[in-house]
């Protein structure tokens, strides 16, 4: 199983993976949503969550949402946002254009895994 | 939290809710519990700092908010953050480490600051790298500074208000 995680620091994909490695799950990796559209293209089968960023240069985290989201191949794919922005509109608007969680930094490790098997279990729904 | 941060108060820093960010930051993302440096003399006695982390805050009261480390520093945060082995880190991860260092604190003051006049939208952070760096301000720019530490790990905070 893949995990596609979007962000644009190195350092929060390094801990991303540390708890997709706990899960036993695979991580792929993208800088920005260019990227991971890239990767999505190629990958989306075996794709079973994305992580996403909000603030990133290019295409911004609620961008890359709704157009995950609008796409017949990938919009089965459980998407939770990982970000600092914490504020309830950013909240709201994320969970209603299709997010399954929203998880605001920083986090723990605990946190994380916790939050990922939640949208893995609702994904498999 | 903070609702008493009305326009009364747009000539100050709210430097307590900074500290309130940082503390739980760390806190949450390497386990290390940071007090404040009361003395001066006890700051300078390292008075190294290599990495900035910094971010501008866009608001009504614009700001920008600088954490500063020692190298040691950067990499015990980020070898904590990260799991990874000390000796595995290389100079770019402890550059980005302290990036995301200050975007956190400064997501986590924002929500705290949400309907105060200090609210502010995040900017993309940057880093400043080089060999025992100091901000310099000109005498009208206000600014907060605080020092935290715990054991070897020491990180300065400074707000610059303008």
């Amino acid at each position: 199983m893949k995990v596609l995680t979007v962000d644009d620091s190195s350092v929060v994909r390094k801990i991303i993976r540390g708890a997709v490695e706990v899960l036993e799950y695979q991580l792929l990796e993208a800088e920005d949503g260019y990227e991971a559209l890239d990767i999505l293209e190629k990958q989306y089968v075996d794709v079973k969550l994305i992580l996403l960023d909000w603030n990133m240069p290019g295409i911004n985290g609620f961008e890359l949402l709704k157009s995950i989201k609008e796409n017949k191949k990938y919009k089965k794919i459980p998407v939770m946002m990982v970000t600092t922005e914490s504020e309830k509109e950013n909240i709201i608007q994320a969970i209603q254009a299709g997010a399954c969680h929203y998880l605001v930094k920083p986090f723990t490790m605990d946190e994380l895994t916790k939050r990922m098997l939640e949208c893995v279990g609702k994904g498999e729904v | 939290m903070c609702k008493h941060y009305n326009d009364d108060y747009i000539d100050e820093i709210p430097g307590d809710v900074f500290t309130e960010a940082l503390y739980n930051v760390v806190y949450t993302m390497t386990g290390f519990n940071v007090e404040k440096k009361i003395s001066e003399e006890e700051v300078e006695k390292k008075p190294s700092r290599d990495i900035v982390g910094a971010m501008v805050l866009a608001g009504k009261k614009n700001m920008v908010l600088v954490v500063s480390v020692n190298k040691a520093t950067a990499s015990l945060l980020v070898s904590y953050m990260t799991g990874m082995d000390l000796t595995e880190l290389k100079e770019e991860d402890l550059h980005d480490g302290i990036t995301e260092f200050a975007n956190m604190v400064a997501g986590s003051a924002k929500v705290m600051l949400t309907d105060t006049v200090f609210s502010y939208k995040l900017t993309s952070p940057f880093a400043v790298v080089g060999e025992n760096i100091g901000i310099i301000s000109k005498k009208s720019v206000m600014q907060y500074c605080q020092t935290f530490c715990a054991n070897e790990v020491e990180i300065k905070i400074q707000i610059f208000s303008f």
